[in-house]
């Protein structure tokens, strides 16, 4: 009884070295699979509002960026592109250049976007400035992500900037499209 | 090896953990807490759960919501932010997740939570302890009567508590308002009555809608039980309605000219100001009005800072008629040029009327599209009949581009209550316009044409008074 236990357990450990040898593949086969891809990024033609030289208004430019499932990274894009500025020469960037993104925070179907003006920014003159800044980001940022129906617009971390006179910032502001 | 990794991962996380305390009436219960760069971070969820409250995913979006009395609060695992019955406040730092749980810096329950509960929370070292807690019951109404006395309607509204309550009427409605959420256990009311249709409550409201328009209304209150009383009759034989009221013995515009002082508002490439310009003008239309008859004050007479608040406040102090403010306008491109009027909007993203009825603006329900209607007909439409006048003398005047009445969220508008526009005279960015405004003679014109408008918009409002009265 102890030699046929014994003879098992061998062809059992032959059994297994064999399983673990690699084995010549089969004619017309590739030996190794191809590496997997990364999964290409999901990109999307996305629209945002810049001045237009000759108008002065906001109009809509037509951009493109890469997606997520999760709205405020894709908040965020949208940001990141309009403080690109606009390709089009015959658009005019409506925020001061040097504006940089402090952060987005989702808040149920409110973003609230917190934007960095450069330490020497002048107060913002004219109601026709402040609403230039404040519809570019609303508009952008709502039209693109729609889970967003508004945006709150902090400058420099606070809703009561001393840069802007005219808006009041206490509350979100709709798109105005 | 793997419950080593966890009893390592374990060690470190404790590391960062104390034992806090949450005290409220006689109890006390233990909240796990942390300490990330000098902050305390309390565990939300056992703080929620000694005052019987439920974190539970936010029905709108993304983040969680705590519902106490009507009462909204809403937070984001990642946020700094809250949003507690509509206005957002800022947080020290956003909430931490650790092990799973959900910590919130102190300051969140010293402040939103704390005004949640309507109590105070007061943070010493580890301890959040809850006093003052306002254990009154929220205003219950028991039950809505409504009689007709034969001539008129009277409405009882009747509480388990006194309570304080504010009355506002819009064309077939009567809002009583109240500073808490009203409990009411039964259903919207239809009633069988010659003026009164129905009664809805919701949150912190009561409507009564009538069935005609043209009636009057007298409010009082009793007590024991206390009762709101609104005795409706047929007529509008008085009215507490802004501009619609009785006509006044004096008309009295405020003008606002903006900015002064250090605020010198948009500057001109030759150096002209708008706080200065803007003034200029007002000086002007105060003594042309005074010819008219009409009353003028001014919210500034010098080069003096004036908070947006305070000039609010100046005008519906002083109970003001009409409420305009002078500015100029700047354009980063220096060629914008042209005049343009605004009025407040509600919404920020309010530019036009619904199309009909029951299509929202700034809600989803028929309570806030009537909330709307009520402001709106308040004083809404006077603003944008008056800014339609405004805009029309300053396009006469200019004889040029027309940048037409426009809606906007501005602060001065806001907080005024009354009839009120915002006019942008010009472009002081543009070198043209800016010649033109520094100018005596163009100022002048200005003055005359705001004058123009202001009288327009009085006669208007006078004849619609006349015929109420008859």
């Amino acid at each position: 009884m102890a030699h046929r236990g014994a003879l098992t357990a061998l062809i059992a450990g032959v059994l297994a070295l064999a399983a673990c040898r690699p084995s010549p593949p089969p004619v017309g086969q590739v030996r190794e699979p191809p590496p997997p891809r990364p999964p290409a990024a999901q990109t999307r033609a996305v629209t945002l509002f810049f001045l237009g030289a000759s108008s002065g208004e906001l109009i809509p430019a037509l951009g493109e960026m890469e997606t997520s499932p999760d709205p405020a990274a894709n908040a965020r894009r949208v940001l990141d592109l309009l403080l690109a500025g606009p390709r089009d020469p015959g658009l005019v960037p409506p925020l001061p250049p040097g504006t940089s993104i402090r952060g987005v925070y989702p808040l149920g179907d409110v973003l609230v976007a917190d934007l960095a003006l450069p330490p020497d920014t002048p107060p913002l003159e004219g109601t026709h400035n402040e609403m230039d800044i404040a519809y570019a980001v609303v508009n952008s940022v709502c039209l693109n992500v729609p889970e967003f129906k508004g945006v709150r617009l902090l400058l420099n971390g606070t809703d009561r900037s001393p840069l802007v006179s005219h808006l009041d910032l206490t509350r979100p502001l709709r798109p105005r499209l | 090896m793997l419950w080593m990794l966890r009893g390592l991962f374990y060690l470190i996380w404790a590391a960062g953990a104390m034992a806090g305390t949450f005290a409220f009436e006689n109890r006390k219960a233990a909240v796990p807490t942390l300490e990330r760069a000098g902050m305390v971070y309390f565990q939300l969820d056992p703080v929620l759960q000694t005052l019987n409250l439920l974190r539970e995913p936010y029905r709108a979006g993304k983040g969680f919501q705590v519902v106490h009395q009507d009462r909204l609060l809403v937070l984001g695992e990642d946020s700094p932010f809250v949003i507690l019955d509509g206005e957002i406040q800022q947080m020290e730092a956003p909430p931490v997740v650790e092990g799973g749980q959900l910590f919130m810096p102190a300051g969140f329950f010293t402040g939103p939570l704390a005004r949640l509960v309507d109590g105070q929370i007061r943070l010493t070292g580890t301890t959040l302890a809850l006093t003052d807690l306002k254990l009154a019951e929220p205003p219950t109404l028991s039950a809505v009567e409504v009689h007709y006395l034969g001539g008129f309607t009277k409405a009882v509204l009747v509480f388990k508590q006194d309570v304080a309550f504010t009355v506002k009427e819009g064309s077939r409605q009567v809002l009583i308002q109240f500073p808490k959420p009203v409990r009411y256990a039964g259903r919207p009311l239809q009633f069988d009555d010659p003026l009164v249709e129905s009664c809805l409550v919701k949150d912190k409201q009561v409507l009564l809608t009538l069935k005609q328009e043209n009636t009057s209304l007298s409010t009082y209150s009793l007590s024991n039980p206390f009762r709101i009383v609104l005795d409706i009759a047929r007529g509008r034989t008085r009215s507490s309605r802004g501009a619609e009221s009785a006509p006044p013995s004096r008309f009295l515009v405020i003008l606002d000219p903006g900015h002064g002082g250090e605020d010198l508002g948009a500057k001109g490439r030759t150096g002209a100001l708008e706080k200065e310009i803007t003034l200029a003008i007002a000086l002007r239309m105060a003594p042309l009005l005074a010819k008219s008859g009409v009353e003028a004050l001014l919210t500034r007479t010098a080069d003096t800072a004036v908070g947006l608040d305070e000039r609010a406040g100046f005008a519906n102090n002083r109970k003001g008629n009409l409420f305009l403010s002078l500015h100029l306008n700047a354009h980063k491109l220096n060629h914008a040029r042209g005049s343009e009027t605004f009025f407040m909007s509600l919404d920020a993203g309010t530019e036009t009327a619904p199309a009909e009825e029951g299509q929202l603006l700034t809600g989803n329900s028929p309570l806030e599209f009537i909330l709307w209607d009520l402001a709106q007909t308040e004083y809404l439409k006077d603003s944008a009949r008056f800014a339609e006048r405004v805009q029309e003398e300053m396009d006469r005047l200019y004889g040029m581009e027309k940048r037409g009445v426009k809606q906007a969220p501005f602060k001065v508008l806001a907080g005024v209550t009354m009839p009120a526009a915002l006019v942008e005279i010009g472009f002081l960015t543009n070198p043209e316009e800016e010649k033109r405004l520094v100018g005596e003679v163009f100022q002048e014109q200005v003055a005359q044409a705001l004058v123009r408008a202001v009288l327009r918009f009085k006669e208007e409002i006078g004849e619609r008074w006349r015929t109420a009265a008859h």
